[in-house]
Parts: structure tokens; sequence; C-alpha cells
């Protein structure tokens, strides 16, 4: 009889907790940015050929940097079929694996990123200020007749700055324009990787095709706890029928969701 | 948290203003003259490179003698400090963007050498002859007068940067000159 009167939190608190297995995606990710910054650095110092985050690969297999694509074909107003082809192929890894390349690669996401509870909110029309920005940036290089994001791009400054560590040349002028960048963030306040990076416009505006490998909240699971949200760096709201255009498949949300109820699917187009 | 002197708000004013510093030095800095003797087979008015150059640094990567280096835009450029240019070609077939384009090893020319007479050895005292030694391996476009100074025979010299790579000159008291060795890398 007394058991009608306990509440139904007293009962649930009193349960043994269950452990749940989380993968540590977080350090995956750091050792797979580091991996692939020092595999640039052996490959220029043994002469491999690799490449860089602007173009990788050589030889007649190579993916490049779309925006670097548009940029460089807009400077030289020239139109390149064998450069066109390279980016498209790093236009279709973009809809195969979204913005994988963001959340896994980049090493600016480790360096600026400010941490969303401290930025303010996205701003609501980001997709059009992201085409802006991508629109922006490749006007820009026709005016000038010079690719200008490339020159300040961080994930290239890195890059240089690898290659020039392992083949003798200097690494501080990518410092340099490494601090610029974290200077534009803190005078803006907001999050360079979520509001304001072209390369990441870009790709999120190419994310919008992609089918593979998204997360999901599962709605038997899932309670309106925001979890996922205070942890994501772009502010997505799992349970609230998110576009994951922006997804970067960092899958903070997976590791920060209480009652793991964040799925990953292999396959949807929704 | 009270006993820190720095608060937050002025550690990023202080990070802030090292990188504003920082930068302005970057560009403000003197810009030696043979920052601008390009890799062999670049475009050719320096516009044009620079607009279709993607600042990738593939080129830096492939050089086997690591002759090539990146300026602060990242921008390639050859100055013999590190390595000097052996036209092996390499740099080119690997250029994405084909800043870049493939030419005749026998007749390519990147630059050309000039003699700083006034740190030059043999121009101000006598003794050395390293330049001249070096160049009759490649080009034979270093000759010596009656007083064995060098002169840069400009018809013969590619800028291959190999005599400013054994020039004994110090590098580092003419850093704020235009030359960095006595022999130095121009534009042709």
């Amino acid at each position: 009889m007394d058991h009608n009167r306990i509440p139904i939190e007293t009962i649930v608190h009193s349960m043994p907790k269950q452990k749940i297995k989380r993968i540590p995606w977080r350090n995956i990710q750091i050792v797979t940015m580091l991996g692939t910054l020092i595999l640039i650095a052996v490959s220029a110092h043994w002469e491999l050929g690799l490449g860089t985050f602007s173009s990788f690969g050589g030889g007649p297999f190579q993916i490049q940097c779309p925006l670097g694509v548009a940029q460089v074909m807009a400077a030289s107003q020239e139109f390149i079929p064998a450069l066109a082809l390279a980016g498209l192929t790093g236009v279709l890894l973009t809809i195969i694996l979204g913005r994988a390349f963001c959340g896994w690669i980049c090493p600016g996401r480790w360096i600026f990123n400010r941490a969303p509870r401290t930025a303010p909110k996205p701003w609501a029309t980001r997709p059009w200020i992201q085409s802006g920005i991508v629109a922006g940036v490749i006007g820009l290089s026709w005016v000038c007749h010079n690719p200008v994001f490339c020159i300040i791009c961080p994930v290239g400054g890195v890059c240089r700055g690898a290659i020039g560590l392992s083949t003798g040349g200097s690494w501080l002028p990518s410092v340099g324009w490494l601090g610029a960048i974290i200077g534009v963030e803190w005078l803006s306040r907001r999050s360079w990787c979520r509001d304001l990076c072209p390369v990441g416009a870009l790709l999120s505006r190419i994310s919008v095709l992609n089918p593979f490998l998204k997360v999901r909240a599962n709605a038997a699971k899932c309670q309106p706890c925001l979890a996922c949200m205070k942890k994501c760096p772009e502010g997505i709201n799992l349970g609230k029928n998110p576009d994951l255009s922006t997804c970067t498949k960092c899958l903070a949300c997976q590791s920060a969701c209480p009652r793991s109820g964040v799925e990953i699917t292999l396959w949807n187009c929704k | 948290m009270k006993s820190l002197l720095l608060t937050r708000r002025d550690f990023l004013a202080l990070v802030g203003g090292a990188t504003a510093l920082g930068l302005s030095y970057l560009i403000l800095q003197p810009q030696p003259a043979f920052a601008s003797v390009l890799p062999p087979g670049a475009l050719a008015p320096f516009e044009l490179f620079r607009a279709a150059c993607l600042r990738c640094g593939k080129c830096v990567a492939a050089c086997s003698q690591h002759a090539i280096r990146q300026n602060n835009e990242g921008l390639p450029y050859v100055d013999g400090l590190g390595g000097w240019c052996d036209f092996c070609m390499k740099c080119i077939p690997v250029c994405p963007t084909f800043a870049l384009r493939p030419i005749d090893p026998e007749i390519a020319k990147i630059g050309i050498a000039v003699i700083d007479r006034a740190r030059c050895i043999p121009w101000t005292r006598s003794g050395c002859r390293l330049c001249y030694e070096k160049c009759i391996e490649i080009e034979q476009a270093i000759w010596l007068d009656d007083r064995q100074r060098p002169h840069v025979d400009e018809a013969r010299c590619t800028g291959c940067g190999a005599c400013v790579f054994v020039c004994p000159q110090s590098s580092v008291e003419g850093k704020s000159r235009e030359f960095g060795k006595a022999i130095a890398l121009r534009a042709s």
C-alpha cells in the first residue's frame, strides 16, 4: 500500500545507475588530426608527394579544397579543367562524409572554436550568411586577382608551417596568421568554425546533400534536456528535428547524452 | 581568483596586441629583393602567377634540394639560402593549379645573380673564389677578371642560386640590407 505513495522520482533515483560505455571520440579525433599533420610533414621531408589539405594526393588522383579551386579560378579568370575535376573530388567527398573534415582533420577546430556556451547563438539566417561569406571570398578573389582567403587560411597556414618545419623554412608566418584569426574571433565574439570560416561555410552548404553517417536522437530515449545542444560546437538541438547540414560529425552529442540516446545512422536521406 | 593581477580581459587584450604587433611586423618588415625569384616555369607576369598560386606548398615539399621556400603570404620563392635549383622540374608536375607550367630545363631561367661588391671578399680584400668554382661545374656564368674578382655573365646566368648557397659571407650581417650574402638572386 505504501508503494503507491512513493513518488516516481525516488524510485528512479534509487535504481542502480546503468554504466554507459562511451567511445572517446574526442581523443580519437585529436589523434587523427595530429596523425594527418605528421603525415604531411613526413611526406614533405621524404618527398612522398602527398601534398597538403589544400591539395591532397598526387598524379591523376587529387582531392582539392573546393574553395581554393573556386578562388584560384576566379583570381586567374581562367577555367582549368583538371583543377575543376580535382575540386569536384573534394565536393564528392563532402557529399559522402559531410563536414567530417572540420571535426576530424582540420587543426583549426582545436585552435579556435570558441566554446558554444560563451559565444552567442548562431545567426538565425545562417545558411544565407554562409553563402554570402563564400560568395564574398570568391568575389574578392576575382576583384583582387589574388586568392585572398588562401593567404590567411588557417588550414593552409598550419600545413605551410608543417612543411616549413620539415624542410627548413619558417613557421613563424603561420603562427602570425593563426594569431590574427584568434584576434578576429575574439573581437567578433563569434565562433570561427561555426559562424565565420569560409571553408566551413562552403562545406556546410555542400553537406545539405549528404545522406550518410548522420546522428539522430532515439525518440524512445530522448528527453528535451538540451545536453547535446550545449555540447555541440555548431549548436544543433537533436531533439527538435534539426538541420544537420552544419554537423561536423564530431559526435560530441553522443558523448554528452545522459541517456545514450544518440544513434549514428549509416543512411538517412531525409 | 581575486588575487590574480591579470584579468582575463587584460590577458586577451595583451594577446591581441602582441598578435597585432607581430602581424604588422610580418607585413612591414623589409622584404629582400630575392624574394621575387619564382620557381622554374612560373606563369610569366608576377600578377598572373600570384593569382594562380594556391599557396598549397606542394612545390616546396617536392623540391629535393630544399631550394623553394614560402614567404609570409605563402608564395614560393627561390633564394639559394637553403639549397639551389638544379632544374630537376619536380615542382612543375605537382602544381595543382598549373601556376608552374612545363618548360625546357635547358633554356629555363628564373633570375640573375647580383654581386654586392661592398661585401664580396675578392672585391674588398682578396682570396675567395667559391662562387666561381661552383659555377664552373654548372653554367660557367661567373668569370674572374685580371684581379681575380668575380663578375656575372647575365646572358649565361640561370639564377639557380648555387653561388648564393656556397657564398661564405654571413647572412646575419646583411639581414636589414638588400643582400643577405655577398651574392643574391634577383628576378630577371
